[in-house]
């Protein structure tokens, strides 16, 4: 009985997402050890399913017998999870994932319970609950959030929790150098890359929420030097190795340090908002055309074909954006966001 | 960081890839082809997002300094500006970049906002001012359908379901905000007319544009029915109705291999159905118990119909 993929089939799993074929095509089947996997949608949606799944045995448990209802219900849903993974041989499919977490989380909950209730503690059995879900279903996410966990935990002050996570965000990217057979692996290091520097931010940010940055001390720029040097190396780290992680990683560290230096130019909120969009979208379309022609082995054409799920966010996107007004409430009217009624609705802003 | 080559080329060997797709999946893996499409995509998305926002506080907060006319004049020219890309690749014959098809949605979402602050301004339209979110839709579409842009038609069609009252925002993505016969239905009509435009389309356009109007018409159809399903007096009608829906849903994804209509069948079928038994037993054990039978069906039904796509896809 194998208790999850070995490297080898999880391999030719991911080739079979990317091509978006099945796993148990004759040209995968062989390799594939028989693991069933499910793409982003039908992932999702197997997740929130999960999800229900467990809050129910959760309610079930604790409508028999309130004493003791959490472990049930969690050694219950991990019961299942692991049901499907041995038996079933489901991997990365969404509902095997949200069992395990969630039966590992009421576990946790319970001990915490136990343990009095302090935040600390707390986060310590967050931790554990999801460093195990994601080491065990090697799921990025889970690691990702773990960490995070792990950050809260050592219950440091909020400068020092913001230094520690650039620190563990470039051990990912110097540990991402090194070649892995698992590619899940290499996701799990991205997605620290990725978060952990913003989470950074975000700690160390929270002390210095309207930092006047023109009178401000030496220390102060810290937290905006952090940033930019991280993401300096972050992109060159991407170039260099042409992955998309570090590259992601640069743009939100980017967009973090623009936020932090928000007082820096006077400028009224919808001034940078347009300033900072337009000179966004020219420095894109410079690149965009500069990039057409291959340079370097980097291009900006796309040359993988586009899933159905990046179609579906395009227009979520466009949804979300679309300015929706009534003349009733001129004054307030606002736009990108704003609420609209129309053909005979109540409209509010 | 790690490499697929070697599984690429026993792909290759084993005749399950041709050269011609086999010769970019290889470029890169091996990395010596890097596209960055992606990561411009997302910084347009966030470019056309900070402006459209900015604009939108614009005219919340300076309408007094600036005057309206000025405002429409200036807002107008700037939603013109962003025209002048995508009509020279279309005067060129070539189709419009992505850098240009973003560019053309910033120009639709400016001339959004500037008509919607006309309107207010000026009560053109008097008490039939929603007629404003009607004609936006039309020029949007016209806009789209010359241009060739999904994104620009997916704000015609946000503008057409404005029309229709449908809101959207925070505190209105629950089925409750559906909770009354006239959401539910003004939903289900916005779905049945883009449907009606889908089939216009199919006929005289090649179906270019048949993906967006299926997701939007899916999901205004399945939020009005959520929404009859949590209404007490409406419940039946909407159980009724979402099991219809689901197995159009399903079937549509059987047809045309298309995996999230799958998602959407079950997905709203599930919640829905779980929604009415919570409400109907106050989630007793009998409840609880009903609810995970049918999520873990569900969640049966849902794997076995992606392992069914992706064996007839491949």
């Amino acid at each position: 009985m194998k208790l999850r993929p070995t490297p080898s089939e999880e391999r030719w799993l991911t080739l079979a997402r990317r091509f978006r074929r099945s796993a148990g095509r004759a040209a995968f089947a062989e390799d594939t050890g028989g693991w069933r996997t499910a793409n982003l949608p039908s992932r999702c949606a197997l997740f929130v399913l999960g999800l229900i799944a467990a809050g129910m045995i959760g309610v079930i448990a604790g409508q028999l017998g309130p004493k003791g209802a959490l472990v049930t219900a969690g050694l219950v849903s991990i019961a299942v999870a692991e049901w499907l993974i041995l038996v079933r041989r489901h991997f990365w499919s969404g509902i095997e994932e949200a069992l395990e977490v969630a039966g590992l989380t009421m576990l946790a909950f319970e001990g915490w319970s136990h343990a009095g209730w302090s935040a600390s503690a707390g986060a310590r059995f967050a931790c554990a609950a999801l460093a195990i879900a994601g080491l065990r279903l090697l799921n990025p996410l889970f690691t990702t959030l773990a960490v995070v966990a792990l950050v809260m935990a050592l219950d440091v002050p909020p400068s020092t929790a913001g230094l520690l996570c650039y620190g563990i965000g470039l051990a990912a990217l110097i540990a991402g150098g090194y070649r892995f057979r698992r590619p899940s692996h290499d996701l799990m290091l991205d997605w620290l890359v990725i978060v952990i520097p913003v989470a950074g931010y975000l700690w160390s940010a929270s002390l210095n929420a309207a930092t006047d940055y023109l009178h401000a001390g030496a220390s102060a720029w810290l937290v905006p030097i952090s940033l930019l040097v991280f993401a300096v190396i972050a992109l060159a780290t991407g170039l260099q190795r042409r992955t998309h992680a570090p590259i992601v990683a640069f743009m939100l560290c980017v967009a973090c340090t623009a936020y932090e230096l928000r007082g820096l130019t006077g400028l009224s909120l919808e001034a940078r908002m347009i300033l900072w969009g337009c000179v966004l979208l020219c420095a894109s379309i410079a690149l965009e055309r500069y990039l057409r022609v291959t340079r370097g082995g980097i291009t900006s054409r796309q040359l993988r074909e586009e899933g159905d799920s990046a179609g579906i966010l395009g227009m979520a996107g466009s949804v979300v954006l679309t300015p929706q007004s009534s003349p009733q409430a001129a004054p307030t009217f606002e736009g990108s966001g704003g609420r609209f009624g129309g053909g005979g609705a109540s409209g509010e802003f | 960081m790690h490499s697929l080559e070697e599984e690429l080329r026993q792909l290759q060997s084993r005749g399950a890839l041709d050269a011609a797709t086999a010769a970019p999946a290889l470029a890169l893996e091996s990395r010596s082809l890097f596209s960055v499409f992606d990561e411009l995509r997302a910084a347009l998305y966030a470019a056309v997002a900070l402006v459209t926002t900015g604009v939108g506080l614009l005219i919340k907060g300076h309408l007094d300094r600036i005057g309206p006319l000025t405002l429409i004049f200036a807002l107008a020219l700037a939603g013109a500006a962003c025209y002048v890309p995508a009509i020279r690749a279309k005067l060129r014959g070539t189709a419009p970049a992505t850098v240009a098809e973003y560019v053309l949605l910033l120009g639709a979402l400016i001339v959004s906002a500037d008509v919607g602050y006309a309107e207010s301004q000026f009560h053109w339209l008097g008490a039939n001012w929603s007629r404003h979110l009607l004609m936006l839709a039309a020029f949007h579409a016209l806009t789209a359908y010359v241009f060739g842009s999904r994104l620009v038609l997916s704000v015609a069609l946000t503008s057409l379901a404005g029309w229709f009252g449908i809101e959207r925002g925070p505190g209105n993505l629950g089925p409750w905000q559906f909770a009354t016969p006239e959401l539910g239905l003004r939903a289900l009509a916005c779905a049945a007319v883009i449907l009606v435009w889908r089939a216009i389309d199919r006929s005289s356009q090649g179906a270019r544009f048949r993906p967006v109007f299926e997701h939007f018409a899916a999901n205004l159809a399945f939020w009005g029915v959520l929404g009859w399903c949590s209404n007490a007096r409406l419940r039946v009608v909407g159980v009724l109705a979402l099991l219809v829906l689901a197995a159009f849903a399903i079937h549509k994804a059987l047809r045309s291999r298309a995996e999230s209509f799958a998602v959407y069948g079950v997905g709203y079928g599930a919640v829905g159905i779980s929604l009415v038994i919570a409400e109907i037993t106050d989630l007793s054990v009998l409840g609880a118990v009903l609810v995970l039978a049918i999520a873990l069906t569900a969640a049966a039904i849902l794997r076995r119909l992606h392992d069914l796509l992706k064996e007839g896809r491949a």
